[in-house]
């Protein structure tokens, strides 16, 4: 699975590799194996590493995964095919999302501290308490 | 009006908290609406006063000016709260509802949504498939990471949690499913993962690790992680929630 998506870097090298992430994963997932990505790709990146990535367009070894009969599953999740028995899960304590993922309670005016920790790569993820609602 | 406030982009790699509009059931002109969504009416929408707001991975592509996102756009798309008000064309949603807010933007009415695909709802974005709150290219929708936002089409969208008090005693959880748990869950179905699966998943961040949280709750058998970020990856090593507790 490719959880990083267009601003990938490659492994022991410096710099912005952008298909680094889907080369790997084709890489190592055995053959007739999916991929799934739900890292996010763009049609236009202002500060992409080339022209052709201003675009969108990677240097994808798109051979290695039809060579190894790789399935790739892309685009936005429909979140409402799995909301509610996801929600079900949790409530029945089989599901520990919160906890899976380091969630961090913050207030409204702390939202620009969290954006900047995130982006240094804070091993947290930021949930916004606009109204003081929840007990943490 | 200026009853709100908001996380508002402000150019690369800046950020505020400003005084913004009380959201109304209609999306007013605003930094990237296309034309044709100027004014659009929303009253099979409501007004949500805001519970939780989460950041998400994918905010950080426009903060870091690695998009067309527009200066003055409010952002949030991860939107959990407590309906206020509903508009006439609303049947069902009643006030004091504590929501989930799926981050598809999508109208339940197109062949798109009649199919389950609502990230691809072709009736909320005039210039591609699909729309989300406070994202770039996404069709101007204001975005939650605010005290109110509006909601359109609550009647389909809508996921109404069962019970008040045990939804704000578990939202730190709940708040997960307007986007990045289903986001996890359905990198790891779509890859086919299942009883026994071996999974690599590359990135440890929020989404990595929610991928590796559904790969477990799928019945895979080893779940892997990689991150260039060791803090990351240590994060990976102590989320690794066995489903046995």
């Amino acid at each position: 699975m490719d959880a990083v998506g267009f601003e990938a870097s490659g492994h022991g090298e410096s710099g912005e590799q952008p298909a680094a992430v889907l080369n790997a994963i084709m890489d190592v997932t055995q053959a007739g194996g999916g991929l799934g990505i739900p890292g996010l790709y763009v049609t236009d990146d202002p500060g992409g590493v080339d022209e052709d990535a201003k675009t969108g367009s990677l240097k994808v070894r798109f051979g290695l995964g039809w060579a190894k009969a790789h399935t790739f599953a892309t685009g936005q999740t429909p979140a409402m095919q799995y909301n509610r028995n996801l929600m079900k899960s949790i409530l029945s304590g089989k599901a520990q999302i919160a906890k899976a993922v380091n969630a961090q309670l913050i207030t409204l005016d702390e939202a620009p501290k969290g954006y900047e920790d995130f982006d240094k790569g804070a091993a947290k993820k930021f949930v916004i308490d606009p109204h003081g609602m929840v007990n943490s | 009006m200026t009853n709100n406030r908001a996380v508002v982009y402000k150019g690369a790699g800046h950020v505020e908290v400003q005084d913004t509009p009380y959201p109304e059931l209609v999306l007013r002109d605003g930094p990237g609406v296309p034309k044709s969504n100027v004014d659009r009416k929303c009253e099979h929408g409501v007004i949500l006063k805001v519970i939780t707001t989460n950041i998400c991975g994918s905010d950080q592509h426009m903060v870091r000016g690695r998009t067309t996102a527009p200066e003055g756009l409010v952002l949030g798309h991860e939107i959990t709260g407590e309906v206020i008000e509903v508009g006439r064309d609303v049947e069902f949603i009643k006030k004091g509802d504590v929501v989930s807010v799926p981050f598809n933007i999508a109208c339940g009415r197109c062949v798109m949504c009649q199919t389950q695909k609502t990230h691809i709802c072709t009736n909320v974005n005039p210039e591609r498939p699909g729309a989300a709150y406070g994202y770039v290219d996404m069709g101007g929708w204001v975005g939650g990471q605010s005290e109110y936002v509006m909601v359109p089409y609550a009647d389909f969208q809508l996921l109404v949690f069962p019970d008040r008090d045990l939804a704000l005693e578990k939202i730190m959880d709940l708040t997960m499913l307007t986007d990045i748990f289903p986001t996890g869950f359905h990198g790891a179905y779509t890859a086919g993962v299942k009883m026994g699966s071996t999974v690599y998943i590359a990135g440890a961040g929020p989404v990595g690790l929610a991928a590796a949280h559904s790969a477990q709750l799928l019945g895979a058998s080893a779940v892997i992680v990689g991150d260039l970020n060791a803090e990351r990856l240590q994060q990976a090593r102590v989320s690794d929630v066995k489903q046995s507790t």
